[in-house]
């Protein structure tokens, strides 16, 4: 295996989140996804001396991502539903990009305070716990149809939220940088 | 691809919990194809995901709950343990006394195990069917509810319409492709029942889906108040496993004023099934609306009983193409 610079891995370990929501826009299975994950690290581990220092890192292990990901859809092809590779192709890794992912992360952080605290609960048990629907529907007492809605308009009510919070967030951390 | 905001939402959201079927992946794919304003809304439901179970920063760790009680209540606490202990002490000890006292004039009493079983197994049975029978009718408010209300989506029903009759449906909800090495009879998919609540005193098991309410308020004026119904079960295969009882149910529903919802009459076909995962079998009803239908409620069975039914948990159950048909449409 190549020898792996302090910068690469610095930067390898700064885009985890955003390879890891690339990745998941690609593969909408928490567990493949983090699958691909592990394998495209390790890709790019390999090509560390690959890499030109003056490209673009992250454009460059998308890259290789959507490969991997591409590569994991042909084997798995027959036994699960997943996207066509028109559609794997067509996902833009713009939306991932560093900077918009640091913002929607603090956006996301107030929005999730504003939740309910029944929505809390459910929220942390599947995003933060990952229990399967059918855990969360015993834990809470309630039917697995009344959680997978809950976790709709969970999902909903943060997305609003997040498009609404985005704009301040943004314009603080401006105002913090100058 | 025209798809509303709140359709396309539904099928992301049921994406991320693994719970699409192969339609429903279709309608997604064909949506985000040259769509970029979708793949936008697809790209912030999926970071926002990402980014929920990724970090701490965005849902902080659950911190136990530690409660410190003053040292009094902790003492007291203490009391009140050795009290009951010694209470329970106390009437042990009386009541060995009886026992030696009485042992004699009962094992002289060979009817004794006879009362005891039909004491243990009459009120088992009655209440089971209690049980089953108010389940479906309390399983199905919800979604008359949902139909009264006309609400687009609950719980991960639809509401549709076909053949001038409107419903709502949980076909897609349950619907699964091949799992446990059974098919599905004809296409991709089939419904698979959830997993059955056991009763391990009674040695009974059994799991109740809802899966469709007819809403014939405002049927066809040509509709003779008739109702054919057919659908096929099925189970995976279990080395501890045995027959299984299936039945189609159809509950009649009459609405009293203020969503007060009343059974009129039901009709209920029971199969028991082999343990042959590789054949389906049919079951038929014909159901004559009582008159003062308002909503007819079409719910699937599974039950156990005996050993087999506390190894449930180790089987799958399915049902497939429940079709319905509505004598003069």
């Amino acid at each position: 295996m190549s020898t792996v610079s302090i910068e690469y891995s610095q930067k390898l370990t700064s885009i985890q989140r955003s390879l890891y929501a690339f990745i998941l826009s690609l593969l909408p299975n928490r567990t493949e996804a983090e699958d691909v994950l592990q394998e495209t690290n390790l890709i790019l581990c390999k090509k560390a001396h690959e890499y030109d220092p003056q490209g673009h890192f992250q454009a460059w292990a998308f890259k290789i991502a959507r490969f991997q990901v591409m590569k994991f859809l042909t084997k798995k092809k027959r036994s699960k539903i997943h996207f066509s590779t028109e559609i794997v192709e067509d996902i833009a890794a713009e939306e991932f990009d560093l900077k918009r992912v640091a913002v929607v992360q603090k956006a996301l952080a107030i929005c999730y305070d504003l939740l309910p605290q029944n929505m809390q609960k459910i929220a942390h048990l599947r995003f933060k716990d990952d229990s399967s629907l059918k855990t969360i529907s015993e834990k809470v007492g309630r039917p697995m149809g009344a959680i997978s809605s809950t976790l709709y308009r969970i999902r909903q009510k943060l997305n609003d939220c997040v498009k609404e919070k985005v704009t301040i967030v943004e314009s603080e951390m401006d105002f913090k940088k100058s | 691809m025209n798809i509303s905001n709140t359709e396309f939402d539904t099928l992301v959201s049921k994406a991320l919990d693994s719970n699409l079927s192969a339609s429903e992946n279709e309608l997604l794919t064909s949506a985000l194809k040259d769509e970029p304003n979708l793949q936008r809304r697809y790209c912030n439901f999926i970071l926002h995901e990402s980014l929920l179970h990724w970090e701490s920063e965005v849902i902080p760790e659950e911190e136990p709950n530690v409660i410190m009680f003053p040292f009094w209540v902790l003492l007291s606490s203490a009391a009140a343990v050795f009290v009951c202990l010694f209470s329970a002490w106390f009437l042990h000890q009386e009541y060995s006394l009886n026992v030696e006292e009485e042992q004699f004039a009962i094992n002289t009493l060979p009817v004794q195990s006879v009362q005891s079983s039909e004491i243990f197994s009459q009120p088992v049975a009655a209440m089971s069917n209690e049980v089953v029978h108010k389940s479906l009718l309390d399983d199905s408010l919800e979604l008359i509810q949902m139909l009264s209300d006309g609400d687009s989506y609950i719980d991960g029903a639809s509401l549709m319409l076909r053949n001038g009759f409107s419903f709502v449906s949980r076909d897609h909800q349950l619907s699964t492709s091949s799992i446990d090495g059974v098919l599905p009879l004809n296409d991709t998919q089939m419904i698979l029942f959830r997993e059955m609540s056991v009763d391990t005193i009674s040695q009974r098991s059994e799991a109740i889906e809802t899966i469709r309410v007819y809403d014939l308020k405002n049927h066809p004026s040509n509709f003779e108040n008739i109702v054919d119904a057919s659908v096929c079960f099925n189970q995976s295969h279990s080395d501890f496993g045995d027959s299984t009882e299936f039945s189609l149910s159809l509950l009649a529903v009459n609405d009293l004023e203020e969503n007060n919802f009343v059974e009129v009459g039901s009709s209920s076909q029971v199969l028991n099934s082999d343990n042959d995962h590789s054949t389906w079998e049919r079951v038929d009803t014909t159901f004559i609306l009582p008159e003062g239908t308002d909503y007819l409620v079409v719910s699937l069975v599974a039950k156990k009983s005996g050993p087999s039914a506390l190894n449930s948990n180790l089987q799958s159950f399915f049902a497939d193409e429940l079709e319905l048909s509505f004598a003069g449409i």
